[in-house]
């Protein structure tokens, strides 16, 4: 096994955009690209929306006036930054009411990833949004459901097309009960009333989704965390933007763990490329993020006996490592956990059945490709 | 509807994909020695499903019942036994 990895090179056939964007994320606005006069202000904008890091571009460069970005560059980053402000707003707002249904049900439970990072490691609407995810106690789910429908869920998800929630297909429900470690997806139309009349012209949409995690990896992972131990020391956060209000969220070890788990799921198992839920900017944004915050915590002995205690040291090497490549971070080493992984592993994944799935090229290039599976190639796979 | 053990095994073979044709469906050895992976599982379900035109229930919808032949076997039955009966009591 290596012990460190040699840093990758920014590569030049991925274009100036692209590196300018890896740069604002990673370096949070201090350090810029040099931008030629050839610069496809629309290529970097499509490079943003597909990582869903679009607002945050947006806040990062509202701090650099001398940045003068083309009119219509800035008017819309801006738009997105402030319609994801209402998004965010609006989803907070529904997040609370859900909290307190769900503790006056006696349901153990965290908020977790956006409605969290959100308050936490971004400014204000920089992170985007799409739903309210929570994490709860297994056994507690019947009672979650019973709550979901009481606010006005239903079990389904959004059509456009129909204008209203419709029912999971039949093969979705089997894959979420043969794999319990999320509920199904329950979101709740918002096409009339006060409720509507909140969320017009902003960019909320006519319904809100809502996402149970029962696990912090897997069904059936042979990385398993127990859920009790993780709810076990919950701490309380304020909830931006609602005087006093406090939210359940996970202590920082535990949050860095969901957060970095998260992405690792999403990158390893071949379901989520297919999906097209394989890694974003974003993704690594808020690993980055939340260890830069929680680094005094986290680079510490007892982080790193509490990985090894869970089992998890090679899947969390396997984030931080390649972070560490794309954003110039340390903190595989940081955190000694270098020699768990090797090349082999780090372009590893998991195919249906537990099969082994390998991918070629750096980390960069994954992020940069739009068509992921072209990273797989057949030959490869086991 | 009944239930029809040669329908049965036709399904299940067509999911089992280490099975050579010569070979009888084995009742004991694990389905996913015999090749059924995750997604093979889900449609193996809904093709049991739709052949037996039955809903398996949620509490049906768990690991144990891919166990082997016998328990997908058992499941299905317990799922078509069910499902005359509400057949039935409807008006």
């Amino acid at each position: 096994m290596s012990s460190q990895r040699a840093p990758q090179p920014y590569h030049s056939g991925l274009g100036t955009e692209w590196i300018a964007l890896e740069q604002i994320c990673g370096a949070g606005g201090s350090r810029r690209a040099h931008r030629p006069a050839t610069f496809d202000w629309g290529g970097f904008l499509r490079h943003a929306d597909r990582h869903g890091v679009t607002p945050f571009v947006a806040n990062e460069l509202r701090r650099f006036p001398e940045a003068a970005l083309p009119d219509h560059v800035s008017a819309e980053l801006q738009d997105s930054l402030a319609r994801n402000r209402e998004r965010v707003t609006h989803l907070r707002r529904e997040s609370l009411r859900l909290s307190r249904a769900l503790e006056e049900a006696g349901v153990t439970f965290v908020l977790n990833k956006g409605i969290v990072l959100a308050s936490l490691i971004y400014e204000e609407g920089a992170r985007r949004m799409n739903d309210c995810d929570f994490v709860v106690e297994p056994s507690h789910a019947p009672k979650v459901e019973a709550v979901l429908r009481t606010l006005g869920y239903e079990m389904g998800i959004y059509s456009p097309a129909a204008a209203k929630v419709v029912a999971h297909s039949r093969a979705d429900m089997i894959i979420y009960r043969l794999h319990p470690d999320h509920l199904p997806v329950y979101t709740k139309p918002v096409s009339n009333g006060a409720e509507a009349e909140k969320t017009a012209g902003s960019g909320a949409g006519p319904y809100i989704v809502a996402d149970f995690a029962m696990s912090l990896t897997w069904h059936a992972s042979k990385y398993q965390i127990g859920t009790g131990r993780a709810l076990a020391g919950r701490r309380l956060l304020a909830l931006r933007g609602f005087d006093g209000a406090v939210m359940p969220c996970f202590e920082p070890s535990f949050q860095f763990i969901a957060v970095a788990m998260h992405l690792f799921r999403e990158a390893w198992l071949e379901r989520s490329l297919v999906q097209g839920r394989d890694v974003s900017l974003r993704k690594f944004l808020d690993v980055l993020r939340l260890w830069r915050f929680y680094r005094c915590e986290l680079a510490t002995a007892s982080f790193k006996s509490l990985v090894y205690e869970l089992g998890i040291q090679r899947p969390l090497a396997w984030v931080m490592c390649h972070m560490d490549e794309v954003f110039g971070s340390e903190s595989v080493v940081e955190l000694e956990l270098s020699q768990e992984v090797d090349e082999e592993f780090l372009h590893s994944g998991e195919r249906a059945g537990g099969r082994g799935a390998r991918w070629i090229g750096t980390m960069r290039q994954r992020l940069y490709c739009a068509d992921r599976q072209t990273l797989f190639p057949p030959f490869l796979q086991k | 509807v009944t239930f029809d053990r040669n329908k049965f095994c036709e399904i299940v073979r067509r999911h089992a994909r280490f099975l050579s044709p010569a070979e009888d469906l084995p009742t004991t050895i694990s389905l996913q020695q015999l090749g059924l992976d995750s997604v093979g599982s889900i449609d193996l379900l809904l093709d049991l499903e739709q052949a037996f035109e039955c809903h398996f229930p949620d509490t049906l919808l768990t690991a144990n019942t891919f166990q082997n032949a016998t328990t997908l076997e058992l499941a299905l039955r317990s799922c078509i036994q069910s499902c005359n009966q509400s057949a039935g009591s409807k008006p």
